[in-house]
């Protein structure tokens, strides 16, 4: 079986949807972060993906990809340093503990 | 020489904030804690430069630079004026704000100016990655400001709950952009609408479309996405919640602007999308401000119903309908600045944000309250304020639209009455109530903060009288706008 843009753009979309599904259901922080990780590279995968069958002289999707990693990464290193700031004031990476804003 | 051109021409104030940010920088690791003060001045002063500098750019031409990924239109030149006076405001907010700050007074400015930046890249952005790029800039630090007070829990949540939506909003708008760029195989927004305009769109197309504006919605606090800004805002530290209700806000708008641009020639679909959009958020917004007691989330939900007028105007996918929006925005913008400006000087001075704690200020601050209800009055859109202007500006658009419009025009009628509900709570509880402590009064002598609030409120009360010069601006750069977006002349590399 030949390897065609359909079977990327379908690995993406489960990666995404397993991300948002992540999102949705995990309590811990640290996991919430992991699932941001993962939407990120779905779309990495789509952008590499369609680099290789639909823009073939250019190589502007993976380029791009190369930005989303930084930018992730960037993004990772804030967030896991804002859940440190919140660790030590309240002693819990569990998203329900975090429940003083609302109304 | 060339680079150099394009530099004088189109990034003049990008450039002198940029320089601002490196001598910020290198001055918050010279100067000792109790100099710190000095970066506000310094800041202030790449500010008001960049803002004058914004005069010899080059208003009546468009100007596409840097491999095409950048271009300074009068639009763009106009958004970009309006985020930097916004930042103007709040960096003058923090006066008195930022001993909270203690000993990490200057790198507050330093994030400030980046995250501005970021804005201002934003809004001459032209290109998928620069606009992925200048809005991770923007969001970054915003994430980062609002948690900038490390020892309060709220603080801490609000950077917590906002980098999570964020994260995801992100993600999701970058999945649009995936198919966006492989659908026509380009990332340059003038290349793409030029395919657009030689093959017919898809479905493929208006989902890659929906799921990109998605992400900027979340920017702007649109009705799925708004959960997050009630909390962040009564979180964050209060320039910092200023500064995401204006300048991130107009930041959002003038990229989702170039966005619908899209689909101004495509299809009907996402207009009534986003016309429901608008509706949902006004109508959500002020049905949760209704009973709020936090003066800061009552202005969040506030915020959240205002960003669905100017969703209207962009829901009508017409030259008129963006007039009419822009025109919004800029008296959204003044207005709001007002306010926060008010809840500023009023927390920084007793430390409360209740609208009880608000209660009988008029008979111990009367210049003060009149200011705050001046610019309370506009957002709900009373007449002689700029709030009312554009409100009756909007509606006349929707009517021109024909009766097509005409539940658009309703609804948002509707909402307008809702709205002067809680305004006018607040209003009441300044001017009718007792007030408990007769004793505490506020310091409102003359400084920066408070001739700056006077500035604002007379400048709501002057752009309400004086309508005409602003409406043309906004019909001006709906046009650039409009042009851009049909003719689409293809200019490779």
């Amino acid at each position: 079986m030949e390897l065609g843009l359909a079977h990327y753009l379908t690995l993406a979309a489960i990666l995404f949807c397993t991300g948002i599904l992540g999102l949705i259901i995990s309590r811990n922080i640290v996991k919430i972060l992991i699932s941001i990780e993962i939407l990120l590279n779905a779309v990495n995968i789509n952008f590499a993906a369609f680099a290789n069958f639909a823009d073939l002289d250019e190589a502007k999707g993976q380029i791009f990809a190369i930005f989303i990693m930084a930018i992730a990464a960037a993004e990772i290193a804030l967030g896991l340093a804002i859940l440190i700031a919140c660790y030590r004031n309240r002693h819990s990476v569990d998203i329900e503990d975090y429940t003083s804003l609302k109304g | 020489m060339d680079f150099l051109l394009d530099i004088k021409t189109a990034m003049l104030p990008e450039v002198i904030i940029t320089f601002t940010i490196l001598v910020c920088s290198v001055l918050c690791f010279m100067l000792k804690q109790e100099k710190q003060k000095f970066i506000y001045f310094i800041s202030l002063l790449g500010v008001i430069i960049s803002l004058i500098s914004i005069n010899l750019l080059a208003a009546n031409k468009i100007f596409t630079g840097f491999y095409n990924s950048f271009s300074s239109d009068f639009f763009s030149i106009l958004m970009r004026f309006l985020i930097l006076s916004g930042t103007l405001f709040v960096i003058v907010m923090t006066k008195d704000y930022s001993f909270k700050f203690k000993h990490r007074q200057g790198e507050f400015y330093l994030l400030i100016l980046i995250a501005t930046l970021g804005g201002l890249l934003l809004s001459g952005a032209n290109d998928l990655i620069m606009i992925f790029i200048a809005l991770e800039t923007l969001s970054l630090l915003s994430y980062a400001l609002s948690g900038f007070l490390k020892k309060d829990k709220a603080s801490n949540e609000a950077a917590l709950k906002y980098l999570i939506f964020g994260g995801a909003s992100s993600a999701v708008m970058l999945y649009g952009f995936s198919f966006l760029y492989g659908i026509t195989g380009h990332t340059n927004l003038t290349e793409i609408i030029a395919y657009l305009t030689n093959n017919s769109s898809n479905m493929m197309f208006s989902f890659a479309l929906l799921l990109t504006i998605a992400g900027f919605l979340f920017k702007v606090a649109g009705f799925p996405f708004h959960s997050w800004a009630p909390d962040v805002y009564e979180g964050a530290p209060v320039p910092v919640a200023a500064f995401l209700s204006t300048v991130s806000k107009v930041a959002g708008f003038a990229i989702l602007i170039k966005f619908i641009g899209l689909a101004f020639n495509n299809t009907e679909a996402i207009g009534i999308t986003l016309g429901l959009v608008a509706l949902l958020t006004i109508t959500v917004g002020n049905f949760m401000a209704l009973n709020q007691v936090n003066i800061k989330r009552l202005m969040a939900y506030s915020s959240i119903s205002q960003a669905g007028f100017v969703l209207i105007g962009f829901a009508l996918l017409s030259y008129m309908g963006t007039s009419g929006a822009v025109y919004y925005l800029i008296s959204y913008l003044v207005a709001n600045l007002g306010a926060w400006l008010a809840i500023t000087i009023f927390d920084t001075q007793t430390n409360k944000s209740l609208i009880s704690d608000l209660n009988g200020i008029a008979y111990r601050n009367p210049y003060f309250a009149t200011c705050f209800a001046v610019c309370l009055l506009s957002l709900a859109g009373i007449p002689v304020t700029v709030g009312f202007v554009a409100k009756f500006y909007l509606f006349h658009t929707i009517v021109q639209m024909g009766p097509a419009y005409l539940w658009l025009l309703i609804i948002a009628l509707l909402n307008t009455i809702l709205s002067l509900f809680y305004y006018l709570k607040v209003v009441k509880a300044m001017f009718v109530c007792k007030g408990a402590d007769n004793g505490s009064k506020l310091n409102f002598n003359i400084g920066v903060l408070s001739t700056s609030f006077v500035f604002l409120t007379v400048l709501v009360v002057v752009l309400g009288v004086f309508v005409s010069p602003f409406i043309n601006i906004a019909r001006y750069s709906a046009v650039v706008i409009d042009n851009a977006n049909t003719s689409a002349p293809v200019s490779v590399k």
